[in-house]
């Protein structure tokens, strides 16, 4: 089987504490997709959220520029304190930009209502993707990701480095009762049968293909679902084309 | 990238690649949902990526080895191609310990092959006198010992394990998770100690690190495991073989070592 991957986790660019050599530049991420065959991937600059998210979304908008096979997802900041410009969504089109990110651990601040009501509302509408990290500690944990979609139930949400221990437990209820949760793929398949029960209890098209790179390896992710138990339709589903179908929905106008 | 890659994309499993996972457990556990844990399941999911051993101690027998020994021992006796398990210990019953020790011999090879230890869980250093019976038959009898070590924990942290590397030089120490975040000192220990093995579980999850492990001591002491049935083997063979090692050294760590270890 020949699957073509669309990756929805990823990052580029210099980590500050780099010990073993994993950073990643634009040009080398792109010969990784092209030798595992990843045709796209959404990508985000470590500067978004290591530095500052203003010169981070920057420089993701320039180097994803003229990579037909990249796009972008900005990192946003309360708007109170005016580190970030407000966001021109009929812009954010020709940027190639597909979602939002959030740092609110890392970057001090709290996620909810408050803090980013009107923008999360006006995201909710158009129905712009948040990719949200809930293992890193930099993000959000599941207290604040359970308010969240409560206060914001029709958010298009995906989930993002879910944990290392399985957690089931915690996504299989936000399946259940918000529709547009998305789980992305790579501690699904870390973990033994997660992907298979999760597919055969929600359906692959609440799954999208993610490896975590440069963290984790891509090829970890690509074995297992190649591999996994679900039919070759549901793979082509996980692994490329629900994100594709994701990002067409977003109204940008 | 080697060619094992290719073949395990094509198939899923290499025939003349087998795999032995050497850390592995059975049955749930109070922290994780664990579909695929009975020993049936087990046995058709370790079909799909070639695996053609795992070594494992059943949960319950990590918490009460009196009664969940036994059912580690039914397993293998069940699938006596697929299973070995691991004499699980816990040093808070000193009693049970004691007849688990006694009774050991009599499941040497056909169903153990080793010991288990689980400091940080059980809230006693691995150093601590009531290990002493187990450390003592496994250094005289040469016999694996596999212990949960992370980095920076006083049960089984770098300083424990260094003491019993020094006292005990005949035992073959597995160290689970590779004192997991201190991989300075587990390099380190495995270069000092001819005894130590570094065991994989919780390695792969981050890039880098395995790499560096080869390049600073060699794969020959570092062993393919995953806590399966926590962990998936695909997600792991395929970590292992988008690392840049060799595919010499892949083969060492997916099989070659754990089969000298296992007498195969």
């Amino acid at each position: 089987m020949n699957l073509e991957f669309f990756d929805v986790n990823v990052y580029v660019g210099k980590r500050i504490d780099d010990r073993y050599n994993i950073s990643t530049s634009i040009e080398q991420l792109i010969q990784k997709m092209e030798a595992l065959n990843i045709k796209k991937a959404v990508v985000y600059h470590i500067l978004q959220r290591d530095g500052h998210p203003e010169p981070g979304n920057e420089t993701l908008i320039k180097e994803i520029l003229y990579r037909p096979e990249l796009y972008g997802i900005l990192t946003v900041l309360p708007f109170q304190t005016d580190e970030i410009k407000k966001f021109n969504f009929k812009e954010l089109k020709d940027k190639k930009i597909v979602g939002f990110n959030f740092f609110p651990k890392k970057h001090n601040y709290l996620l909810n209502r408050a803090t980013l009501g009107n923008f999360l509302s006006e995201i909710e509408d158009r129905c712009f993707p948040v990719f949200l990290d809930v293992m890193s500690g930099f993000s959000v944990g599941w207290n604040e990701t359970y308010s969240l979609l409560d206060d914001f139930p029709k958010l298009v949400c995906i989930l993002c480095n879910l944990g290392i221990w399985n957690t089931d437990r915690y996504t299989w209820p936000l399946l259940e009762r918000f529709p547009n949760v998305y789980l992305e793929s790579s501690f699904l398949s870390l973990n033994e049968g997660s992907l298979e029960e999760t597919v055969k209890r929600f359906g692959a098209e609440r799954i999208v293909f993610g490896s975590g790179y440069p963290e984790r390896y891509m090829e970890a992710s690509i074995l297992q679902i190649v591999h996994s138990e679900i039919e070759e339709q549901e793979k082509r589903n996980i692994a490329y084309r629900n994100i594709e179908r994701i990002i067409k929905d977003i109204k940008y106008e | 990238m080697n060619s094992l890659w290719n073949k395990f994309l094509s198939s899923g499993k290499v025939n003349d690649c087998p795999v032995i996972d050497i850390h592995c457990h059975m049955g749930p556990f109070y922290g994780s949902h664990m579909p695929y844990s009975s020993p049936d399941i087990m046995v058709k999911r370790m079909s799909l990526a070639g695996v053609n051993i795992v070594v494992f101690s059943h949960h319950y027998a990590l918490l009460n080895p009196e009664e969940g020994n036994k059912i580690s021992i039914e397993a293998v006796k069940k699938y006596p191609d697929k299973f070995r398990a691991y004499c699980a210990i816990n040093p808070n019953y000193p009693d049970a310990m004691k007849k688990d020790i006694e009774t050991f011999d009599r499941y040497y090879r056909d169903v153990y092959v080793g010991f288990k230890l689980l400091p940080d869980y059980h809230k006693y250093p691995l150093s601590g006198e009531r290990y002493r019976g187990v450390f003592e038959y496994a250094d005289s009898n040469g016999i694996m010992v596999l212990t949960h070590t992370w980095g920076g924990s006083v049960y089984d942290g770098a300083t424990e394990i260094e003491k019993i590397l020094k006292k005990y030089r005949k035992i073959k120490l597995l160290s689970g998770h590779s004192i997991h975040g201190d991989w300075e000192k587990a390099i380190e220990f495995v270069k000092r100690y001819e005894n130590l093995y570094l065991e994989l579980c919780a390695v792969l999850d981050e890039r880098g690190i395995l790499e560096r492990f080869v390049e600073e001591a060699g794969a020959e002491r570092i062993l393919f495991g995953t806590d399966f049935p926590w962990f998936n083997h695909h997600y792991y063979i395929g970590a292992l073989l988008g690392s840049s090692i060799s595919e010499d050294n892949c083969r060492n760590i997916l099989y070659k070592n754990s089969e000298k270890l296992l007498a195969l």
